[in-house]
């Protein structure tokens, strides 16, 4: 039998001789660990739940609490409905159980994607005690002022702080010195299967989010099909996140651990309230006990065990059939109050927080129905003062970008998809092996909607960018700017200052396409993308970034003023997809972000790339570059404080003068669990560059 | 009963090159993918669960393989596609253009082709050890597929 092509590329790969010959000595040595306590959590879990956790939760009258109560109450109203047993969640998934699913979840923003979201900045959260000194200091780029986003590394102006080989590591600026690095391979066996991804610094609080992985040996699956769905109990999967006192930096004090059912979405802080998204995939056998269908939780403040969500806590959407918990933890970081956990049944792949609102959206795929393709299910939480409340759910057409697709203006919710019509059916054949789908022909179109506060449509601007998709989208106030592309880019400016009728003001078409906009000033937009050329399959390829200045001081005549290509032949930044990666110094005009660029050897390099933003001049002139051409060593990031640099690498930070470049100070992050892949190689700056200028 | 380094080594045997080419297409990047290695034969070696079947190891190790690339730090993965690029060799350049698209795909869209167009699992049993419906399987399926645009799918079969 002929192979097919992905056979043909995988026969060539295999694990290295060697490889394979030192994990056999490591297999050999090492203990068989006893048995993790899966039956403990189970049996725990089944005396606590209908005892001590639904008591708990009643009797313990917190803030928090009292406020998350009126989601019981607008349930009745709305078309999200509440569980009331045990046994109707066994309905709901018994009904799944035995047909398939007439409504298929079009997520293609799972986990990675969901970090893959895109774009934007606009915040410089004021801290209070920041102020006072006035450091001039980076803070992440997020889409919301004053809705702070979690990131790998943050600073507060004196420390940095950084996620990286699953170790926090706390750095004093100045000097770079490691004051504390908590390691979370080596701290205890508990947590060694902890993989902390990202952080907030809040005051004297630091908090540390990630997956936790507990592996558990599985011996409850009896039925038939055990083969392959034991294979889910063989681990619990929650995103953890760790609270630390870190007024003393030399000795963080953990205070609280959180955890809410499911692998890490995303997670937002919006003053002292914490909110973490998790997904659960649910897969559901008759079977099952009735502790093993809830979602669960633990808070480390009210007990030491798991508990799980009371079914009347859970929410689903009449209709909808899906196996996906969403659960939202919201956790008030200055109290003792209890974690706040609602989940609901559906699948949602985009989060947009504004200051009072969380928007979840949901991807659904409309298989042989309509005409149309996706649409996309929006909730809205209120979560002003630290609640969490339902409020309200509708669908649109299409689907969302990312996070920057949507925005709450004025009480209204604005929202940009795009949506993808079937114009010849899909021709499904399985012959037993394979399921081949051929896929009929589908063209595309765009839609801003403008939703009231209970996300009734308003209005809507429908037919631009036809047979294109959106790319990004930017609102500033009463404008949007959208990127839509196929071939040719063309930037929308859309007036949106009546809400009911959205109107096209200008339109520019240029080559290649920006996949994140940020606003510089009130005229000017800057839009970092890709220059592209035809890859022969009917689509296009990235080329080189390109990052462009949009003159739109006259709505309807957009321009872009200049532009800069950066490398050659080949080149990319993740500030495309990851917006947080941006530095911005608005004061000093300097932005900065990851690149690789094909060097003249034709090697490519992992660089961070600061451009100075001359509007005088009309250009974009490079600052500087930090480079290193080794291709596993990777440079992540950089942020500044007042007149130092920083370059934060997988395993090094480095310090450099913004002023005379000149190398200040270096820090190697020791970690103790992978030894043989600690780094040693040096960051330089790369002078032939400014001969290329 | 079979002494544990002759398990051990049949396990490694049988497996090495699966969860190799699982974490190398998950991290892009061969240093990663020689820890994960590492870490899920060690994992199987501290655990030594017992199976009932060779479907039902084989299962295990791709699942296990799966949940600790999962914290691959995604912010760099596109680097280390270009990388990999480099690093790898391949008999043709097709060969080679083929794997670093499939490397340059979404974790979930990757892991689908890998499954069903190497290991030539069906869509339900994908689903299962995804952990997600048959629904969202396919749609990955069909996601990835549009992206590729290479026919990868047509090649034989």
């Amino acid at each position: 039998m002929k192979k097919n092509k992905v056979e043909q590329v995988y026969d060539q790969i295999h694990a290295p001789e060697k490889l394979k010959q030192e994990t056999f000595e490591k297999m050999k040595k090492s203990k068989v660990k006893k048995k993790a306590n899966y039956t403990f959590i189970l049996s725990v879990a089944a005396m606590f739940i209908f005892t001590f956790a639904i008591g708990s939760l009643y009797n313990n009258n917190n803030v928090i609490k009292e406020k998350a109560k009126p989601l019981a109450i607008q349930t009745e109203t709305s078309d999200l409905l509440h569980f009331k047993s045990t046994q109707e969640i066994r309905e709901y998934f018994n009904e799944n159980y035995e047909t398939t699913t007439a409504k298929e979840i079009y997520d293609f923003g799972i986990q990675e994607e969901a970090t893959i979201t895109n774009d934007s900045v606009k915040s410089e959260r004021t801290e209070s005690a920041n102020k006072k000194e006035q450091i001039n200091y980076s803070k992440t780029n997020t889409q919301v002022e004053n809705v702070d986003e979690a990131d790998f590394s943050k600073t507060d102006g004196k420390y940095i702080y950084y996620v990286t080989n699953n170790t926090v590591y706390i750095v004093k600026a100045n000097d770079l010195n490691l004051d504390s690095k908590i390691d979370f391979s080596v701290s205890s066996e508990e947590n060694k299967n902890y993989y902390p991804s990202e952080l907030f610094i809040k005051g004297d609080k630091l908090v540390v989010i990630g997956n936790y992985i507990e592996y558990v040996e599985n011996d409850n699956a009896t039925n038939e099909n055990r083969k392959i769905r034991s294979i889910n109990y063989s681990s619990i999967n929650t995103t953890k996140a760790y609270i630390y006192d870190i007024s003393d930096k030399t000795n963080p004090k953990e205070l609280r651990q959180v955890a809410i059912d499911g692998d890490y979405d995303t997670s937002r802080l919006i003053g002292n309230s914490l909110y973490l998204i998790s997904t659960k995939y649910m897969y559901y056998y008759p079977e099952m006990k009735d502790d093993e269908i809830l979602p669960i939780y633990y808070d480390s403040i009210s007990s030491d065990q798991y508990k799980t969500v009371e079914c009347t806590d859970i929410v689903y959407s009449q209709g909808a059939n899906s196996n996906i918990y969403k659960t939202i933890g919201a956790i008030d970081i200055n109290s003792d109050d209890e974690i706040l956990v609602e989940s609901f049944l559906g699948y949602t792949s985009t989060v947009y927080c504004s200051e009072n609102n969380l928007y979840l959206t949901s991807d659904i795929y409309n298989e042989g129905n309509t005409d149309i393709l996706n649409s996309t299910e929006i909730y809205k939480f209120n979560i002003s003062n630290g609640g969490l409340k339902y409020v309200c759910k509708n669908t649109v057409d299409g689907n969302v970008n990312n996070q920057f697709s949507l925005d709450e203006y004025n009480g209204n919710l604005r929202v940009a998809t795009t949506v993808t019509i079937q114009e010849e059916p899909n021709k499904t054949t399985d012959n037993g092996e394979y399921t081949t789908v051929e896929i009929g022909k589908t063209t595309t179109n765009n839609v801003l909607y403008v939703l009231n506060e209970n996300l009734e449509k308003i209005g809507e601007l429908t037919d631009f960018g036809v047979e294109e998709k959106i790319y990004s989208v930017r609102f500033i106030g009463d404008v949007a700017y959208i990127v839509t592309f196929e071939q040719i880019d063309p930037l929308f400016v859309i007036d949106l200052s009546d809400p009911k009728k959205p109107t096209i003001k200008g339109e520019l078409k240029i080559p290649g396409y920006s996949s994140y906009l940020h606003p510089y000033d009130e005229n000017h937009i800057i839009g970092i993308g890709y220059n592209v050329k035809d890859n022969g399959y009917g689509g296009v390829t990235n080329e080189t970034v390109k990052i462009s200045m949009f003159d739109v001081s006259d709505l309807s005549n957009p321009k872009e003023i200049f532009s800069k290509t950066l490398g050659e032949g080949y080149s990319y930044t993740n500030v495309t997809y990851d917006h947080k990666l941006l530095m911005y110094d608005k004061e000093r005009n300097l932005m900065g972000f990851p690149i690789n660029m094909q060097n003249g050897k034709g090697r490519y390099e992992n660089s961070i790339l600061i451009l100075n933003i001359d509007m005088e001049n009309n250009e974009f002139k490079i600052h500087s570059k930090y480079t290193v051409d080794n291709s596993s060593y990777y440079i992540r990031k950089v942020m500044y404080i007042e007149d130092t640099l920083y370059i934060l690498c997988d395993s090094e930070i480095l310090s450099f003068d913004i002023n005379t470049l000149e190398a200040i100070s270096n820090l190697h992050l020791p970690y103790e669990r992978q030894d043989r892949y600690l780094r040693t190689e040096t960051v330089f700056i790369d002078d032939t560059l400014k001969t290329v200028e | 009963m079979q002494n544990r380094n002759e398990l051990i080594k049949k396990m490694l045997d049988k497996y090495s090159d699966m969860v190799y080419r699982i974490a190398l297409t998950r991290c892009n990047n061969k240093e990663s993918a020689e820890d994960i290695y590492q870490s899920v034969f060690l994992k199987y070696s501290e655990k030594m669960p017992k199976f009932e079947s060779e479907e039902h190891s084989k299962a295990w190790f791709i699942r296990v393989t799966i949940n600790l690339t999962k914290n691959e730090n995604a912010s760099t993965w596109n680097n280390k596609v270009v990388a990999l690029d480099e690093q790898m060799q391949f008999e043709t350049k097709e060969d080679a253009d083929i794997f670093i698209d499939i490397c340059k795909l979404p974790q979930n869209y990757k892991s689908v082709i890998y499954l069903m167009y190497y290991e030539g699992y069906k869509v339900k049993e994908i689903a299962d050890m995804l952990e997600a419906s048959e629904g969202t399987i396919k749609t990955w399926l069909y996601r990835a597929r549009e992206i590729l645009k290479h026919d990868i799918i047509e090649g034989g079969v």
